[in-house]
């Protein structure tokens, strides 16, 4: 399908520069799937056997209330905390100067722990431990919290499949919901792997991506609609092979979307571990990272390769990918395949191309409704232009 | 369709169809100016700054303390999460700020709320029991503190006192009087011992213990003196006469704890009972529905001027409570819009309670008793069935918190605020830092790629992106100010990401041009064209998020609120730019020769368009 022929051969990184390179992702997507499959079928184990540990503000914690005397600093007394073996959570001071308090909240502890980092505490406060109180402290995340996020995420995905549908079609609802159930399991296996702590920040960084995997799909999608509007008038290319050039033209578009979304936040992943090794930062850019690099994976190898493949079941396609092997077969030594397959339905006349559409339209029903319609859009712009 | 027009026509189309770009440019400058000018009011007139979170700026903290009438009861688990929620309810439905609200040991809630700037009165009213009741009103007095500053003023006031109730004095006033001699010894030692108990109280209060002590009536009788206490027993009127005044005094001085043990009867009848002692008696005091209480309705003031003082009621018991409220929402009187009132609908068995109420009591007043204090005391004119309407002297905002507690429903169990502290930021000054550099050095790194990539495009990018910069901050401060939208780390992280998703528009944009041109157009055609395209795909992509951030924001609560607000603003200025910067400014820089220059575009032409291959 290499559509041109330049003089010399252009490298790699001109072609995909270019738009012009042509990775097989739709032929060779039974690869990707397998790839997919075994991927999910690690996250969701990982997630089974390791679970994922709670922050304090889903799973509560212990609460330091630490009168602060002379002129020991908070951070001093939240090391101490740390090295007796507590995860901090937070550390703030309250009150005015002079009457002042650290209120160190961590992850639960048990009992001896608890009086360690308690002894720990006191030490660097350079008080008693009997002066520092111990208290449970609730989750600040309470049930109606997901409760009503779960509720507003249902109603959330119920839209978005209507607003695909209609905006595409039902196949491609289909495919972006299947796209984002991976990158959301995926982000969350690899958030179990390493054990990073889940919290509203996590939390909020997993909508992010839910919101990011959607977009980076619909703008793909857009493309292969584009692309494929016409191909039902024309014996020139399948489905398959249609949705597979739209990839390669998106291509740099995906990279350069996914490079620019990532590198922000692979700074901050890379300084937050580096530089602080733990904290609230750390978490929420790798919940982002991850989800930027799967969301736009998925809309390539996965959603558009999905697509193709709901799409062939379909007797319209089939029909239509007889013909193309039929006028290939047929034609192939007196019409070179490479004279005409950008010739869309433009270069022919009008009448031609709403007589060919009326059988495939007979046949298809409401499922080619999405391309139907958009090959009218395409006339009528061209009737304008005109 | 021949080879020579489609070579002429572009170029006049082109011609004809020229964008101006001037007014895109003066529209987006009228946004900037509006934002920041709004902004900057909104800020009092300095320079504005986003509402942090308590993450990175910190704020107040209250702890609120269970309050049982029995000491030595626990609340247990499932009762404190459930006044948890409501507290959070009522604090997130506020705005969308962030706040934390947690249950400490067994039977403290602490609620942490971002700035220090935060009303502390509004922050108190958020663990308040919010317990309405419906009482008939038996009888009603002005409060005497009041009457007494206005004795001091003119002597004309006690004849109003006296026609306030007080028009039959009781027989035993007169033996009163006889003990009114005894009286001062009486109340020098009282007031000693009546001190010292204050203090105890607030030592407890200290220690985080429910300040409920071991008082029963008799102890507060015997300590009020004998006499004092037969007279208040046998009250039926409020006595105005000097002597009966000095007589009950030693009640002037009981804490409110212990005068909200004393009969209601008691409570109302004698005059040195204050409302202000009536206001401050523990939460709950009024609560109890089957029993008859004492209610005070706060003074009304206008402009500083008090057109009403406050009144003392004494009421029937409570047949119609606030759990027989179905919702409630703020409205305007008929007569004048700047009287906010909350109107209630009934449950259907509310409903019928209130209609019994209202049948059986017509010409009567009913009093509405918001915890411990009346809020009006409207008269019955005809029955009503399904919904009332509740009008105080509100402003807009208490309206709106009454109608937030009464649809959140009260509280399982009554609270006390033991503490409200400053609090500082929870991550250290350290993380922010350490966040804002990696943020930094991550924009810069996006700024280098693009100028590599996209060349002289790339400085479109960086433009955009200052320009939604620009956009954004005023607009964040705005909202910080006007609805409490704070910025946590996690939200400055979240704009970050939307700096990516909008510099995707462009990036979706650019790589339509480069298509455009690799197909042999000129910069000149190829860039309106790839704008139409771009713009199809930009819109539908941008629905998908607004759809998010809306269903999100109507939906959900706390932090997955704030981040659907996020989402939403950040989507919305993506939008703004592109459309009134980013095409603009491309199709202003195809006119000229950069675009076309490959060296500085990026944008390859193919040299020789293969004939037959232009699309359309």
């Amino acid at each position: 399908m290499s559509t041109h022929n330049t003089d010399k051969p252009l490298s790699m990184w001109s072609k995909l520069y270019r738009g012009e390179t042509n990775i097989q992702f739709v032929p060779h997507r039974k690869r990707w799937y397998l790839f997919s499959a075994i991927i999910i079928a690690a996250s969701i184990a990982v997630m089974i056997v390791k679970g994922f540990s709670l922050g304090i503000d889903f799973a509560g914690g212990n609460q330091y209330t630490v009168p602060a005397e002379g002129d020991v600093t908070i951070t001093e007394v939240e090391d101490a905390a740390s090295a007796a073996g507590a995860e901090v959570a937070s550390g703030q001071i309250a009150g005015s100067v002079g009457d002042q308090t650290f209120i160190i909240r961590t992850a639960t502890l048990d009992g001896d722990q608890s009086q360690e980092v308690r002894q720990a505490m006191a030490e660097a406060a350079g008080i008693s431990a009997d002066d520092i109180s111990i208290s449970e402290v609730s989750a600040t995340w309470g049930a109606s919290v997901s409760q009503q996020a779960l509720i507003a995420l249902i109603i959330f995905l119920i839209l978005i499949t209507g607003f695909i549908w209609l905006r595409f079609e039902r196949r491609m609802a289909v495919a972006a919901l299947g796209a984002l159930g991976h990158d959301l399991v995926l982000t969350a296996g690899v958030f179990s792997l390493i054990g990073f702590e889940i919290t509203p920040s996590t939390m909020v960084g997993m909508l992010t991506i839910l919101a990011y995997s959607l977009y980076d799909t619909v703008v793909v999608f857009d493309k292969v609609q584009e692309n494929t509007a016409n191909l039902l008038q024309t014996r020139q290319r399948t489905f398959a092979e249609g949705v597979n050039e739209a990839i390669n033209e998106t291509l740099m578009r995906s990279l350069n979307t996914s490079l620019i979304g990532a590198l922000p936040v692979g700074a901050l992943l890379f300084i937050g571990v580096g530089m602080l090794g733990v904290g609230t930062l750390k978490d929420l850019a790798l919940v982002l990272f991850v989800g930027i690099i799967t969301g736009t994976y998925s809309s390539v190898f996965l959603a558009a390769p999905w697509v193709v493949d709901m799409a062939e079941r379909s007797p319209v396609y089939k029909k239509h990918n007889q013909k193309v092997a039929n006028k290939r077969s047929g034609t192939r030594d007196e019409d070179d395949e490479d004279d005409a397959p950008n010739a869309k339905t433009e270069d022919l006349p009008i009448e031609l191309v709403e007589e060919e559409e009326e059988p495939a339209t007979a046949g298809a029903g409401s499922r080619s409704g999405g391309s139907r319609q958009g090959a009218k859009r395409q006339q009528q712009k061209r009737r304008r232009k005109r | 369709m021949g080879a020579t027009t489609g070579a002429d026509r572009p170029r006049k189309k082109i011609q004809r169809k020229r964008l101006p770009v001037a007014p895109y440019f003066v529209a987006l400058l009228a946004v900037i100016g509006v934002l920041w000018a709004s902004s900057v009011a909104g800020a009092g007139l300095k320079f504005p700054t986003p509402k942090l979170g308590l993450d990175l700026q910190g704020g107040l903290s209250m702890t609120l303390t269970a309050y049982l009438t029995n000491s030595d009861d626990q609340p247990d688990e499932e009762t404190m999460e459930q006044a948890r929620q409501i507290i959070e309810s009522r604090v997130n439905s506020t705005g969308v700020a962030e706040p934390e609200v947690y249950v400490e040991g067994n039977e403290n809630i602490v609620v942490n709320v971002a700035g220090h700037d935060t009303d502390e009165d509004a922050l108190r009213d958020v663990g308040a029991p919010a317990e309405l009741r419906f009482r008939i009103v038996t009888a009603s007095t002005q409060d005497f503190s009041v009457l007494e500053d206005l004795d001091l003023g003119d002597g004309e006031e006690p004849t109003d006192e006296a026609t306030d109730g007080a028009s039959d004095e009781p027989t035993g006033e007169s033996d009163e009087e006889v003990g009114d001699g005894e009286e001062p010894t009486d109340e020098t030692t009282d007031d000693n011992s009546g001190g010292a108990q204050v203090d105890t109280e607030n030592d407890q209060d200290d220690q985080d213990q429910t300040p409920q002590g071991d008082a029963s009536i008799e102890d507060i009788l015997a300590k009020v003196g004998e006499e004092a206490a037969t007279m208040a027993q046998s009250l039926t009127t409020v006595p105005t006469d000097e002597a009966s005044l000095a007589a009950l005094e030693p009640f002037g001085e009981l804490t409110p704890e212990e005068v909200g043990l004393l009969p209601a009867s008691v409570q109302y009848y004698v005059p040195t009972i204050t409302c202000e002692q009536l206001d401050a008696r523990p939460p709950g005091s009024v609560q109890e529905p089957d029993a008859e209480v004492t209610a005070c309705q706060p003074a009304v003031t206008e402009d500083g001027q008090m057109v009403a003082p406050p009144q003392k009621f004494l009421l029937q018991s409570a047949t119609v409570l606030g759990s027989d409220v179905a919702s409630a929402d703020v409205g305007t009187d008929q007569a004048s819009l700047n009287n906010f009132v909350v109107n209630v609908e009934f449950t259907s068995a509310g409903a019928e309670r209130w209609g019994n109420l209202t049948t059986e009591n017509v010409g009567q007043n009913v009093a509405i008793v918001l915890d411990n204090e009346v809020v009006s005391a409207p008269t019955i004119r005809e029955a009503s069935r399904n919904t009332t309407q509740i009008s105080g002297d509100f402003t807009a905002d208490e309206a709106n918190q009454l109608a937030d507690q009464l649809n959140f429903g009260s509280l399982p169990i009554s609270f006390v605020v033991q503490t409200i502290n400053d609090v500082t930021a929870t991550l250290g000054v350290v993380q922010l830092e350490a966040g804002l550099l990696a943020m930094g050095i991550g924009l810069a790194l996006v700024f280098l790629f693009c100028l590599v990539y996209y060349r002289i495009l790339g400085l479109v990018v960086l433009g955009s992106l200052t320009t939604a910069a620009v956009v954004l901050y005023p607009l964040v401060a705005l909202l910080g100010s006007q609805i409490g939208l704070t910025l946590t780390l996690a939200g400055v992280a979240g704009f970050v990401v939307a700096i990516g998703i909008t510099a995707d528009s462009f990036v979706v944009y650019f790589e339509r041009i480069k298509e455009e041109m690799r197909d042999g157009r000129s910069a000149r055609s190829a860039v309106p064209r790839a704008w139409i395209r771009t713009r199809r795909t930009i819109l539908s992509a941008n629905t998908v998020s607004i759809i998010a951030a809306l269903v999100l924001y109507f939906l959900a609560i706390g932090p997955v609120r704030a981040f659907a607000f996020a989402l939403g603003v950040s989507t919305l200025v993506n939008v703004l730019v592109v459309f009134l910067f980013t095409h603009p400014i491309a199709e202003w820089m195809a006119r000229g020769r950069v675009l076309s220059n490959v060296h500085l575009s990026g944008l390859h032409t193919k040299a020789v368009p293969a004939p037959g291959k232009a699309r359309g």
